[in-house]
């Protein structure tokens, strides 16, 4: 067969007219309906509908993934947010131990002001610069 | 294709009788559309008379059932086709599809062996291709539906049911030529 019209070949293989020739008397139809039948009901008959069926599997099929993705996204912002966690938590420990440090030190100071041994080790820790100007108040105090 | 073929409209408000139980206007429908419905199932079927009988009173007893769903928008012969489609692919699979040549032709005789043997042939290339595929053909050819029409039915947008069908008519014309 060349260059044959497909659907036309199907269409008179097919004819309406065929059909029309076969059909049962209605009756059979009717006495189908009074004996009850079908029983399953119109959304049963329908929940196997290739557009439901694929729109079900597509739902199901991408609704994984996007849990998967979504899942794996959560795990790294998790992680993301736990490790700037501790670093931050790093950096507010640092400083408040040095502001705890420096709290103490000066606690200490005022405990020990006017301890002559506490005001002698204390210029030890003095540097250059300061021990410089001291000295020279010292020579201007000698001087008085 | 012969003979007078329902019109949507006409269609609908017999099944919006039907729906307030006119068995008369059930009586009309199956009159009217089931030439149509038995030589859809016959193509979808592989050419099995028997199964496509069986499954065209079950679209009528059906239609019968489920009117009160129906919603009345000019849509009614497609609804029946949706019904008679159904049936077609739950039966398609169950089982594999028979292959026997397609309803008998009205011919006047002299072609009847070459339209035996194109018959067979026809049945056995639409029994190659996927049920989907051969749901859009076989209501493209058989029915004379619209492909808007079967899109609506089978409730695929309109390029995906073109595009079926394209590939339809590829496979088959394959198949045929071979």
């Amino acid at each position: 067969m060349k260059d044959i019209d497909i659907e036309k070949k199907i269409g008179e293989a097919v004819p309406y007219s065929a059909g029309q020739s076969v059909k049962p008397p209605f009756e059979q139809i009717a006495r189908k309906i009074a004996e009850g039948q079908p029983s399953e009901s119109f959304e049963a008959f329908f929940a196997g509908d290739i557009g439901s069926a694929k729109s079900s599997r597509w739902s199901a099929v991408n609704w994984k993934r996007i849990a998967g993705v979504s899942a794996a996204a959560v795990l790294a912002i998790a992680a993301g947010g736990i490790m700037l966690g501790v670093l931050l938590d790093g950096m507010t420990l640092k400083s408040e131990s040095t502001a705890a440090d420096a709290a103490q030190t000066m606690e200490y100071c005022v405990e020990n002001a006017g301890n002559e041994d506490f005001e002698e080790d204390t210029k030890q820790y003095v540097s250059d610069s300061d021990t410089a100007q001291y000295d020279t108040v010292d020579s201007e105090e000698s001087k008085e | 294709m012969s003979g007078a073929r329902i019109e949507g409209h006409a269609a609908d408000g017999l099944i919006l009788k039907i729906a307030a139980g006119d068995m008369a206007a059930l009586e009309s429908l199956y009159n009217a559309m089931y030439g149509e419905i038995f030589g859809y199932l016959c193509s979808m079927l592989g050419g099995d008379r028997q199964t496509a009988e069986d499954l065209a009173q079950d679209t009528f007893i059906r239609v019968y059932k489920y009117a009160p769903k129906f919603a009345a928008e000019g849509h009614g012969r497609a609804w029946v086709y949706r019904i008679a489609g159904r049936l077609a692919l739950n039966h398609l699979g169950s089982g594999a599809v028979r292959t026997e040549e397609l309803c008998e032709t009205l011919s006047d005789g002299t072609d009847v062996e070459e339209s035996a043997v194109n018959s067979r042939a026809i049945a056995e290339a639409l029994a190659a291709i996927s049920p989907e595929e051969r749901q859009v053909v076989s209501m493209h050819a058989v029915s004379g539906l619209t492909l808007r029409e079967i899109s609506e039915i089978v409730g695929q947008p309109l390029g995906t049911v073109k595009w079926r069908h394209a590939e339809a008519v590829k496979k088959l014309r394959k198949l045929l030529e071979m």
